[in-house]
């Protein structure tokens, strides 16, 4: 088992109240899947991601990351599991805007202490592997949604992480430049197994999807979603 | 991540906003390099100051004792404030390496001349007939004669001469009243230049005479007493030991204690002193001028928290990627530090080249030491940590979620 949530509740304080957004989630995803997570704004899909992606690290119940729990480790070792155990691929992107291609994708390397020197080769691969190695030297305003998207993929594979969160990757892209970064996302997860874990509002994408998730109101469901 | 590539992030980001990073650092330049130019220019003006006063003595440390009478109006005839008595004694202190009796050379001794209607002070060069000849208009020079003789002669400037007797011809073998006895002219040189500075002991005096009668009719009354004691001190003793014992002795048997009182002056003392008071001063202003580095500081603060907000995001990914608190803390505060120490050692060339070119309107150069050279580089530093270290926590306390929402 990759990823266990066991009872998790979340509250967001919301002055002197607390808002409850997840209610007692249990979740189990097995290494290599493609889990799908669909449910209507605001019912917490984004929230869960975000503990699945330990960058939330605030809520109550327990998890277990490859059998081991994470619920009570410090600053360092959470951003030593975002460093090498997850890649994020979120629907704004969130590229460095000062820093070019090369440079964001290098990002991820540089703090797990890589120098800089052993890197090239590697960010090289990773953008040619998405399809723009021609664009290393620009800056991510010089690039279209889609070529940006591909370099937040680069990036969230260049360390070899166990699993992708991809918060609603193709929000905001057409049709055709959705399938376009879904078919890298799919082909990564098929040749190279690399689980992923995909919020979307796109009953379409859901064919990509090997397992599904439904979250309504801070509850998980179980089950098929196909519409 | 790797200490070099934080340094390299942080440079980068400077030179993402080169304008602002500049501008920061101006502050920083202008006041390191006032503190800088001022300190150089103290310490040199110092250094300058106790050189001064220790070339005129001997290497060997020494303390003057000296006598004041209680009646100043006190002819000095009557005193002898030091017996021979009194310097034998001394010769025996402890420590005492030998005693001068020396007088201090009086450096010039004036006159009254009564030039036909006028009278007039003036300085006068006393002559023994030994010194080269100068040149003269008229009439000849003091010679070894006139001295052993205490021949009352005198030699004057041509325009005086003209003014009593028409010409420097004339003047040959007249008379001139000099401290209210006549003297024969028997020479006259040229008129003295206009002199702005004449306290010196080089230039030339308004009129010549011999010392012999210099001192047999206007300093006959005088005695030869000494009124002032050098006392040199051994290498391996206190000055101050010393002194304390010779002021002891001459209290309690000071040839002349019962009219005045004795007392003693430490060369070194004196001179450490001077030194004390020019460094304080020096400190003093520097740190007025240090109050500019402050301002300048809060300069960098101020920098260091926009640049923290409007890098949020960034901040965000970056945690997202993997950088821990510390790791981001570290490259806003390498920043700040960047921005004061460049600041730093460009205000110090800066200082440096203010105060060299100040210095070639002083008559003396500046000082460079190794303590203001550190000195430059820890306050720099340190205005960078102190002012950057609140904005980069600022920075790293930022909630990872709350950013990339
Ligand atoms: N930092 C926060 N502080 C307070 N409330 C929050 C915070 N983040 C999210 N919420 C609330 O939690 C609930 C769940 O938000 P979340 O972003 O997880 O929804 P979502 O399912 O991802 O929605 P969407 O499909 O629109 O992205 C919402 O009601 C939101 O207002
Ligand atoms: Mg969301």
């Amino acid at each position: 088992m990759l990823i266990e949530l066991k009872n998790i509740d979340k509250y967001y304080p919301i002055g002197r109240e607390r808002l409850q957004v997840l209610h007692g989630v249990n979740l189990q995803i097995e290494q290599g899947e493609f889990v799908g997570i669909m449910g209507p704004s605001g019912s917490g899909k984004s929230t869960l991601v975000n503990i699945l992606g330990f960058l939330d690290s605030k809520y109550d119940g327990e998890y277990l990351f490859a059998g081991k729990s994470v619920s009570g480790l410090n600053d360092r070792e959470l951003s030593h599991m975002r460093n090498r155990t997850v890649g994020f691929v979120f629907q704004d992107f969130h590229l460095v805007e000062t820093a070019t291609v090369f440079e964001n994708v290098q990002m991820p390397l540089l703090y797990a202490g890589i120098t800089a020197k052993k890197t090239v080769s590697a960010v090289e691969q990773a953008l040619e592997r998405v399809g723009i190695g021609e664009k290393s030297k620009q800056k991510p305003s010089q690039l279209s949604g889609g070529q940006k998207q591909r370099v937040a993929i680069a990036r969230a594979l260049i360390n070899q992480p166990r699993f992708i969160i991809a918060d609603e990757p193709t929000g905001a892209m057409d049709t055709k430049t959705s399938a376009g970064i879904m078919e890298i996302l799919f082909n990564l997860n098929k040749e190279e197994k690399v689980t992923v874990v995909m919020v979307t509002h796109d009953f379409s994408l859901l064919k990509y999807c090997s397992h599904q998730i439904k979250v309504v109101d801070g509850v998980v469901q179980k089950g098929t979603l196909q519409a | 991540m790797k200490f070099q590539m934080l340094l390299h992030t942080a440079l980068q980001s400077l030179w993402n906003n080169k304008r602002r990073t500049l501008l920061t650092m101006l502050g920083i330049v202008i006041g390191i390099a006032s503190v800088i130019a001022i300190i150089s220019i103290g310490k040199g003006f110092q250094r300058e100051t106790v050189s001064n006063l220790t070339s005129s003595e001997s290497d060997k440390m020494s303390v003057v004792a000296y006598f004041i009478p209680d009646n100043m109006n006190m002819q000095s005839s009557r005193m002898e404030p030091f017996s021979p008595r009194n310097i034998a004694d001394i010769k025996r202190i402890e420590g005492v390496d030998g005693v001068s009796t020396e007088q201090s050379s009086q450096s010039y001794y004036t006159v009254t001349v009564q030039a036909g209607n006028d009278t007039f002070s003036t300085a006068a060069d006393l002559l023994d007939g030994t010194e080269s000849p100068t040149e003269l208009v008229a009439g000849n020079h003091i010679d070894r004669a006139d001295n052993a003789g205490k021949k009352k002669v005198v030699i004057i400037r041509q325009d005086i001469a003209e003014k009593m007797y028409g010409s420097a011809e004339n003047a040959i073998g007249k008379g001139i009243d000099i401290n209210g006895v006549k003297f024969y002219i028997k020479g006259v040189a040229p008129p003295l230049k206009p002199q702005i500075i004449s306290f010196s002991l080089g230039f030339e005096k308004e009129i010549m005479l011999p010392k012999s009668a210099y001192q047999f009719y206007f300093e006959k009354n005088k005695k030869e007493a000494v009124t002032e004691l050098t006392v040199f001190v051994k290498t391996d003793y206190s000055v101050k030991a010393v002194s304390d014992d010779l002021i002891e002795y001459l209290d309690k048997n000071g040839n002349n204690r019962q009219i005045g009182t004795y007392g003693v002056l430490d060369m070194s003392q004196m001179m450490q002193a001077i030194g004390n008071v020019i460094n304080s001063l020096t400190y003093f202003i520097s740190a007025i001028a240090g109050i500019s580095l402050l301002i300048a500081g809060v300069g960098v603060m101020n920098m260091m928290y926009i640049s923290v907000s409007e890098r949020t995001k960034e901040i965000g990914i970056r945690r997202a990627m993997g950088a821990t608190k510390e790791s981001i803390q570290m490259q806003f505060l390498l920043e700040g530090i960047l921005v004061t120490f460049s600041g730093g050692i460009i205000g110090y060339l800066f200082g440096i080249l203010v105060a060299t070119l100040i210095s070639k309107l002083l008559p003396f150069g500046i000082y460079i030491d190794i303590p203001t050279i550190l000195m430059t580089v820890v306050v720099s530093l340190l205005i960078g940590v102190v002012f950057s270290v609140m904005p980069a926590k600022a920075a790293a306390k930022k909630d990872v979620i709350d950013i990339l929402r």
